[in-house]
């Protein structure tokens, strides 16, 4: 598995190191709200990755290393999981230090909203890896924009409600979704290695 | 002891099927696997890889089934080459290495480095710069260094020039040396499986037309150049297929069973393969 993930790891780092720089760039612009950006990047990289991959054809590859086709398919979900912790970090330290630059305390309401942010990205990884698999990149990638879809729309009703007064508050909000996001990923876990382990490459 | 033990194998796709295959490759031993294209020749490899589900039959890969869990393990002692498949295209060799040492348990680091040495690759040049032969090349690197004693070779000279084709076959002599190792090899170009091979294996359109020793392959079979009237002492039962030319008839017979009257050359497996497949199917048109 160790292996796996470093090769995963060699065939972001070129492309993260450019978007390091896009966000020092935005992280210098006051006042923008780069956290929604950098977390949804975040969960785009397993498919980065796989788009890498299927060019390549390394799954082809993969199927004769002596790695388990359980653990080809868990290493992406790790690094899903690794881009997300690291993206939060990074926002939530960027927050803190321009807080401490202004003079001011850091809301507590901007973690609230990272955990609700990193709840929807996990829902997105687990929605989205599933169809990658099944139907490859190129397809995937219209599940991606249909989710994304949802997502936004989602979000705008729920901001709505939200400011109506008529449902919950962020904080309560966040008690519901932290389990249903951790059930989608078990969930879409074992769905992706069934659909992986039927595959023939 | 048998590196690898394929009993009535089967495997069905639309529009093709691998169609009962066995053989056998005693240990240290070289087998190459002759087919046209579509014969069945990739698919057969990734059915002893176990990387496609077999419909019926038995795959023993060094005397392990190769759909027990425990065919994990074994891997480790089986180098693979495909054809086309490889790393993503933006990393590089010193990070194949790295990846690899976390792979194989039994990774040697610097015999990976020797044969990129050997082969003059350059290690910090990322995958998309490379041409297909030193892909190729690398994918061999990576399958030798790692104590394999099997290997499972896809077309793996297809793309290299004659003087590299030739240190590769070097390399697999080399490798063979060592009783316990076997290979594995498939091929378009057969004048390489010739040189290297102990027993060849035909395949055509999902059968295995024949699997013998290369030598006795070489022995009982022959070429007859003759003229028409030449050729009428062959009886019928010798010819296995013939063409016919405006200067007379070439033709692939039994040795054994043609007159000694009758010029008989040394085949090449190249003249045997044409032979069984092209002029058969048009002389039984």
């Amino acid at each position: 598995m160790k292996g796996l993930l470093l090769k995963d790891f060699y065939t972001l780092i070129k492309q993260v190191r450019f978007f390091l720089l896009v966000l020092l760039f935005m992280a210098l612009l006051p006042g923008t709200s780069m956290a929604p950006f950098v977390i949804l990047y975040a969960v785009m990289l397993p498919v980065s990755i796989l788009g890498y991959d299927e060019r390549a054809k390394w799954d082809r590859y993969a199927a004769m290393l002596p790695y388990t086709k359980k653990s080809i398919v868990l290493s992406k979900y790790i690094m899903g999981y690794a881009g997300l912790i690291l993206a939060s970090l990074l926002t939530v330290t960027a927050h803190v230090v321009y807080a401490n630059i202004k003079g001011s305390v850091p809301e507590l309401g901007y973690f609230y909203e990272i955990g609700v942010l990193v709840c929807i990205a996990l829902f997105y990884l687990a929605v989205h890896l599933p169809f990658m698999y099944k139907f490859g990149v190129e397809k995937g990638r219209l599940v991606f924009l249909a989710l994304t879809a949802v997502v936004v729309f989602g979000l705008m009703y729920l901001s709505d409600k939200i400011s109506k007064g008529l449902m919950l508050d962020p904080y309560d909000l966040l008690a519901y979704i932290i389990p249903v996001a951790i059930t989608a990923n078990l969930v879409s876990i074992l769905v992706s290695i069934r659909i992986y382990e039927k595959k023939e490459f | 002891m048998n590196a690898i033990e394929v009993r009535n194998l089967v495997k069905k796709y639309p529009g093709f099927k691998l169609d009962n295959v066995s053989f056998q490759l005693p240990k240290g031993y070289i087998m190459g696997l002759v087919g046209d294209n579509g014969a069945g020749k990739s698919t057969t490899m990734k059915l002893i890889m176990n990387s496609i589900k077999r419909d019926s039959g038995v795959v023993k890969v060094l005397g392990c089934d190769n759909t027990s869990k425990s065919f994990v393990k074994v891997k480790e002692e089986i180098g693979v080459v495909l054809d086309e498949a490889l790393f993503p295209e933006v990393l590089n060799a010193k990070q194949v290495n790295n990846i690899m040492k976390r792979t194989y348990m039994n990774w040697e680091e610097d015999r990976f480095f020797g044969y990129m040495d050997r082969f003059s690759l350059p290690p910090d040049k990322v995958f998309k710069d490379y041409s297909r032969g030193m892909k190729m090349k690398l994918s061999i690197s990576v399958a030798l260094s790692h104590k394999s004693r099997l290997l499972v070779l896809d077309e793996p000279t297809s793309g290299l020039d004659p003087i590299v084709r030739d240190e590769i076959l070097d390399i697999l002599n080399e490798f063979t040396r060592d009783e316990e190792n076997s290979i594995v090899i498939s091929s378009h170009i057969t004048g390489d499986l010739e040189k290297i091979c102990d027993y060849v294996a035909f395949l055509h359109k999902g059968k295995l037309v024949l699997c013998e020793e290369k030598d006795t392959l070489l022995y009982k079979y022959g070429i007859v150049h003759a003229t028409r009237s030449e050729f009428g002492v062959v009886p019928k039962n010798a010819i296995v297929s013939k063409r016919e030319t405006p200067y007379g008839i070439d033709a692939l017979v039994f040795r054994e069973k043609t007159p000694k009257t009758v010029k008989i050359e040394k085949p090449t497996i190249e003249d045997i393969f044409v032979f069984m497949h092209k002029y058969r199917e048009e002389n039984y048109k």
